[in-house]
């Protein structure tokens, strides 16, 4: 899932500082889950800035709502009275849904309340930890379904770089070496001679270079 | 024991701390609470194993997004202390009433909030 966390209530109330009447508007699909803009998170910081509005003599008028999922324009279609009803929308949405709001109302202003952080998985209670980065040519089969892309904090695609101590990062102390974790599970799966191999550079073309990443499905166009 | 503890307070129960969220402290200062003291079990004494902890932390947070919010976050407070500990109750509700009157009257009650809070979600409780 997309893992998001909450701006601060001065970041946010600088954003909206000058507007009236402002919707909060949720996400019921990945931020709900990593705890960050579903509807509970909707009605903390609506709480949070309604508080700060009364405190500093700003004049917020907050309407609480959280739709399914706001990347997609069905359900975005949800929404449309209440974004009507007020003078901006603060999304509380990852970055896709914070522009799918944005481009469907084309005169209201639409801000992120989130800073969207990563793809990843809830590792513990209360820890999220990046997975994935999307970078568009998957290499997971090569390396037992550890991704040295993310794991790796130096994104060796030939490693380990023999700076672990035990088994932690020599880059972040707090963290698994990747690369151990690629040993343990290749050999888990008898699969250590893949390590012999020399890996080749990989192809960063489908990563962030050449702008929009878009995908296209000939077979499923109207 | 006849123990006397201030009048100007309201009790209301929750099955365990570990029930609060943070919702509901944020919709109490909303609503022109002066103040909340948080009063769940002894640490390690919980009858659902943690949920006091889970109070402590969410307690935490609220007092973290009050304080960025502008508003006083020693208005919010936990203890942690035994059914049967009356004295030390009596201090605790003494203390934060304190705290409190140094404090003021909750600024959103002056700008116009009201206090809110379904009479069905109070209850007196028995003096100690």
């Amino acid at each position: 899932m997309i893992v998001a966390e909450r701006k601060t209530i001065p970041e946010l109330v600088d954003i909206l500082e000058g507007h009236k009447k402002i919707l909060v508007l949720g996400c019921g699909t990945c931020v709900t889950v990593c705890l960050a803009g579903g509807e509970r998170e909707v009605s903390i910081i609506s709480s949070a800035l309604r508080i700060a509005s009364r405190v500093k003599n700003l004049s917020f008028e907050i309407e609480e709502l959280t739709i399914e999922r706001q990347c997609d324009n069905v359900f975005i279609e949800e929404a449309a009275k209440a974004v009507e009803r007020n003078d901006v929308v603060l999304s509380l949405g990852c970055g896709a849904g914070v522009q799918a709001i944005a481009e469907r109302y084309l005169t209201k202003p639409v801000y992120a309340g989130l800073n969207t952080a990563f793809i990843g998985i809830l590792e513990e209670r209360g820890i999220w930890a990046e997975k994935c980065a999307a970078c568009g040519a998957c290499v997971l089969d090569q390396y037992g379904g550890i991704c040295p892309v993310t794991r790796c904090a130096k994104h060796m695609l030939n490693g380990p770089c023999g700076g672990s101590r035990e088994d932690r990062c020599e880059v972040r102390p707090d963290r698994p070496c990747g690369w151990q974790l690629i040993y343990q599970r290749l050999k888990g799966i008898g699969q250590l001679d893949r390590l012999k191999r020399i890996v080749p550079p990989k192809n960063w073309a489908p990563s962030l270079g050449g702008g929009c990443r878009v995908i296209v499905r000939e077979d499923h166009r109207i | 024991m006849r123990l006397q503890y201030p009048t100007n307070i309201r009790i209301i129960r929750t099955p365990c701390t570990g029930r609060l969220e943070v919702e509901y402290f944020m919709k109490a200062f909303e609503n022109g609470a002066d103040g909340v003291l948080v009063a769940g079990c002894e640490e390690g004494s919980c009858h659902f194993i943690e949920g006091n902890f889970m109070a402590k932390r969410r307690v935490n947070y609220t007092r973290r997004i009050l304080s960025e919010a502008g508003f006083e976050m020693e208005r919010l407070r936990m203890i942690n202390i035994g059914a049967a500990d009356a004295r030390p109750f009596v201090e605790h509700i003494k203390n934060m009433i304190e705290t409190i009157r140094n404090l003021g009257p909750n600024p959103l009650h002056q700008a116009g909030a009201s206090p809110s809070i379904p009479d069905a979600m109070i209850e007196q409780e028995i003096q100690p």
